[in-house]
């Protein structure tokens, strides 16, 4: 958590920096907004599982085990023991 | 699962990069409403400001003293709003982008614990990214103020639910 606000204030530095070196408005917004959005949004779709507490509550126990078995895939923990 | 394995990485990184372009579009208006101060030639009569007198003027006769664009900006896009007769549309357009602080917060505020935190990240993003896009091609200075405050009550989703994601993902 501490890593994520240190990011939200060093976006604060990067404004800063954008004064100087990049004096188009609209390169800003695509090159420093739009491309790294895109990104993020697209790694978001592939990689994230919803986290457990929203498995748990909201899903069937099929599709929670299903969902993180592909947790455990990513983290390179082979096949766990786990049965419905 | 791994309490810090590859997958709680790769969602911190991408939670990070999020954050801080939420901390960028935060602070960016000064930049986005930028507008070089008036150039005056040497005569002006004493104790008057070029503000004063280039302000005192017709909005038709003020372009000889608007100076070279030193950056591209957003005002400069749209218009001169140097003086104060007109810059209360850029303080309004400024406030409108920052409503969207108050109505992300109270959105997700109400509705948090009703949807995944997945659909709030990817709804944010896709905010944030349709209201970017708004304002990149607004016609009108109010569009792309809109376009802002779209951007902004995603970014705010992502930053609320950010918090979320890593105490329930992270041991």
């Amino acid at each position: 958590m501490i890593a994520v606000q240190i990011f939200f204030n060093l976006g604060h530095l990067v404004d800063t920096g954008l004064y100087f070196w990049l004096r188009d408005w609209q390169q800003v917004f695509i090159y420093f907004f739009l491309i790294p959005l895109a990104v993020v949004l697209v790694g978001f779709i592939l990689v994230m599982v919803e986290t457990p507490i929203v498995l748990v509550t909201t899903l069937t126990p099929e599709e929670t085990l299903k969902k993180l078995m592909w947790i455990a895939k990513v983290n390179r923990m082979g096949e766990p023991n786990l049965k419905v | 699962m791994g309490s810090f394995g590859l997958y709680q990485k790769i969602i911190l990184t991408l939670l990070c990069i999020a954050t801080c372009l939420n901390g960028q579009i935060i602070f960016i208006a000064p930049y986005v409403f930028y507008e070089d101060a008036y150039t005056c030639p040497s005569t002006l009569p004493t104790g008057v400001s070029c503000m004063d007198y280039v302000c005192s003027l017709p909005l038709s006769q003020r372009a000889t003293f608007i100076p070279a664009k030193s950056m591209e900006t957003l005002a400069n896009k749209f218009g001169d709003f140097r003086c104060s007769s007109e810059s209360g549309t850029v303080n309004l357009s400024i406030m409108i982008g920052y409503i969207g602080v108050i109505i992300g917060n109270a959105l997700m505020a109400i509705s948090g614990d009703y949807f995944g935190r997945k659909t709030f990240i990817v709804g944010g993003l896709s905010l944030c990214i349709g209201g970017l896009f708004l304002t990149i091609f607004a016609n009108h200075i109010y569009v792309a103020s809109v376009g802002m405050m779209i951007s902004i009550i995603g970014f705010q989703w992502i930053f609320c639910i950010s918090m979320t994601i890593l105490s329930e993902i992270i041991d």
